[in-house]
């Protein structure tokens, strides 16, 4: 935020901190008047996808392109839409209305180019019901650090803690990346394209200040919260435009490349398992020195086993896996139950990623089963055989969601790294702006990180 | 793990893989298992013990999710892989072979086995630098990305195989038995060049669509 910005805020009253300094703040705001400061697009274009922005109304959507076709609905103020064609004044767009993808026609004005929208988790068929809302203020970061990212409805970890990362080792590369204009009220961020033979050429990428909404019109979906500053919103919604959509970015990506492409310089990575325990202190402790953004990626799953979690039950055996953690679920195609004393042979389920649940195989079942939600797990052998005790089944299985619920690693997600504490255990910072995590050993950080790179961040103002 | 392999060096099974490279050095691995990633920043050789041409490889490098089984970070060097079996990685970008190195790394009659990987790379992943398959399977899909140029010959793929940013791929003889799915953004775009009657499905993005050549 700049000074003039600062001092309209505290003109205004807003809400400071104990000091009177105003807090960074953005609220949704609904835009009723002559200016506008969407995206527009002369015509739209086949496959363009973007928002109907009504300036703080909802948006009619009828069946054909004239004022006599019958209304399909009035949707909310920035519903996310494809452009199937274009006629005149008029566009043809898909978009979400209640439980359905309809296809309908919109005045083409009410058309604004915007980053793709992510497909609903419950229903991949809909897209996610996200309406952009306009935020205004808070237009220049002020001594951006990592925590002011909040991480929402976007699997973009590796692109927020790559943000942190950036900002905790350089706040004028955050401040540097960012302009805003104020004739437009658009934001131009700059990023970077590694070309062959290593050089980095500048990205510019322009965005207006619509950001989807989930719910509440003043709280961003994706990232940023109310009550952070915006700065990694407009961040995160260039990089989205800029790869093709939040969709395309919500499919993941490396932290050794988003670094580089908000740094302008390479990052090094590095496999943990490639490190000795009394490597790592010194390697994050260098890396501090040298003033180095790091990243880090917690692995997929942890693994469990459980001894004699299965009683008799009907013809077979069932019982409820124990998990450590109330999100956990059992990861699939990695469960086992081995008996004991190898009266009947090993049982592998059969699930691949994405299944809610799947059978159990082996040479001597006849039925069987794991729900990986419940963790329930039923099994029966074929006629004659089995286990001389209940207590002889052994389950193993690798599982999904919080692998240290005491230390608050998360699996499957990236952190920034934040600093050395006491000398002997490393601090990391949690993207999502929550569920932060305790400091690790090295020996903790060995046993759940599987990806590290580092960046050299310059740290004075760069040109744009 | 040992620190750095002689400029030759024979590892039984079991035996900790080095932690880093000597430059020019051999690894030879005996058939069996090798727990470790192997983590690579200069310029190398592994060879699968009694490795010939037609014979499926039996020196297995088992990562145990721990990061790719075999991550090739270096500079103008080369890694050569020559009749291995890569498995059990885990990784952002390439499981069971990572390339995020500028550096070219050589595979050679080698199977790269389906671990996990964020982004679609379950056998192998490249970011930069160059990559040269001969001969090699991979059992499950692979992502090619960033200004990765790769060249697979005589390679069967048996997942889908992404091309996404400014990767190049020269795909010649062979099979994809999956798709290979092509998608840049909104300023560079991936190529590809089928040749050599390779056998493959292509799959382009309509907004964000790579270069497709096909040459008998």
């Amino acid at each position: 935020m700049g000074n003039a910005a600062l001092a309209d805020r505290m003109r205004s009253g807003g809400p400071t901190f104990d000091d009177g300094s105003p807090i960074p703040t953005h609220q949704g705001s609904e835009v009723t008047g002559s200016f506008d400061p969407a995206n527009r697009v002369a015509r739209p274009s086949a496959g363009q996808k973007g928002a109907l922005i009504g300036k703080g109304s909802e948006v009619l959507v009828r069946s054909g392109k004239t004022s006599r076709s019958r209304e399909l609905g009035r949707v909310a103020d920035g519903t996310p839409c494809e452009v199937i064609q274009s006629d005149g004044a008029v566009v043809q767009v898909r978009l979400r209305i209640g439980q359905k993808m309809v296809v309908g026609w919109a005045e083409a004005t009410a058309f604004s180019s915007q980053p793709g929208m992510i497909k609903s988790e419950d229903d991949p068929k809909l897209t996610e019901d996200f309406p952009y809302a306009f935020f205004g203020g808070d237009h220049d970061p002020t001594a951006p650090k990592g925590a002011d990212t909040a991480q929402g409805a976007l699997g973009d970890c590796f692109f927020i803690a790559s943000m942190a990362a950036i900002a905790n080792a350089s706040p004028q590369a955050i401040a540097d990346a960012i302009t805003f204009d104020k004739a437009t009220g658009k934001y131009t961020v700059r990023f970077f394209e590694e070309a062959r033979g290593g050089s980095m050429k500048p990205v510019y990428i322009t965005v207006d200040a619509y950001l989807p909404t989930s719910g509440n019109r003043a709280d961003p979906a994706f990232a940023g919260d109310p009550g952070k500053p915006l700065w990694p919103a407009i961040l995160e919604k260039a990089y989205a435009q800029w790869k093709g959509g939040y969709d395309v970015i919500g499919e993941g990506g490396t932290g050794d490349q988003a670094m580089a492409e908000l740094s302008g310089v390479r990052s090094r990575s590095k496999n943990p398992a490639s490190m000795r325990e009394a490597d790592v202190l010194p390697y994050f402790e260098g890396a501090m020195r040298e003033g180095l953004a790091i990243y880090a990626g917690v692995r997929n799953t942890g693994e469990a086993s459980a001894q004699a979690p299965l009683s008799a039950s009907g013809k077979g055996y069932a019982g409820r896996l124990k998990q450590i953690h109330s999100w956990n679920e059992v990861e699939p195609g990695t469960l086992s139950v081995t008996d004991l004393k190898g009266k009947v042979g090993v049982a592998r389920d059969e699930g691949e990623e994405g299944d809610k649940s799947s059978a159990l195989a082996g040479r001597d079942v006849a039925n069987g089963s794991i729900d990986y939600k419940s963790s329930q797990l039923n099994i029966e052998y074929k006629n004659g055989k089995k286990p001389e005790q209940p207590s002889d089944l052994s389950v193993h299985f690798e599982y999904h969601g919080m692998l240290d619920p005491a230390k608050t690693i998360i699996g499957n997600h990236a952190y920034a790294f934040e600093r050395v504490v006491d000398g002997k255990m490393l601090q990391f910072y949690n993207p999502w702006g929550s569920y932060q995590p305790k400091p690790i050993t090295p020996a903790e950080f060995l046993r759940y990180f599987d990806a590290l790179s580092t960046n050299a961040v310059p740290k004075t103002k760069t040109a744009r | 793990m040992t620190d750095r392999p002689e400029k030759r060096l024979r590892l039984p099974p079991g035996a900790p893989l080095p932690l880093g490279a000597a430059p020019g050095g051999i690894l030879v691995l005996a058939p069996g298992e090798h727990e470790g990633a192997l983590f690579v920043e200069a310029a190398l050789r592994v060879e699968g013990e009694g490795h010939a041409p037609g014979v499926a490889p039996t020196a297995v490098i088992h990562a145990h999710g721990r990061g790719a089984a075999v991550h090739a970070a270096g500079d103008d060097c080369t890694l050569q892989l020559v009749g291995l079996v890569l498995r059990g990685g885990r990784a952002e970008l390439g499981a069971a072979l990572c390339l995020d190195g500028a550096m070219r790394v050589e595979a050679e009659g080698c199977v790269f086995e389906a671990g996990r990987a964020d982004q679609g790379g379950e056998t192998v992943g490249g970011l930069r630098g160059a990559l040269h398959l001969r001969g090699c399977r991979l059992a499950g899909g692979a992502l090619l990305t960033g200004i990765v140029d790769a060249t697979f010959e005589d390679c069967v793929v048996e997942g889908d195989l992404l091309l996404r940013e400014g990767a190049g791929l020269t795909f010649v003889g062979g099979e994809v038995r999956g798709h290979i799915d092509l998608r840049g953004s909104t300023t560079r775009a991936p190529s590809l060049k089928l040749s050599g009657g390779a056998k493959a499905k292509v799959r382009n993005h309509s907004a964000q669509p790579g270069a497709v050549e096909e040459a008998p």
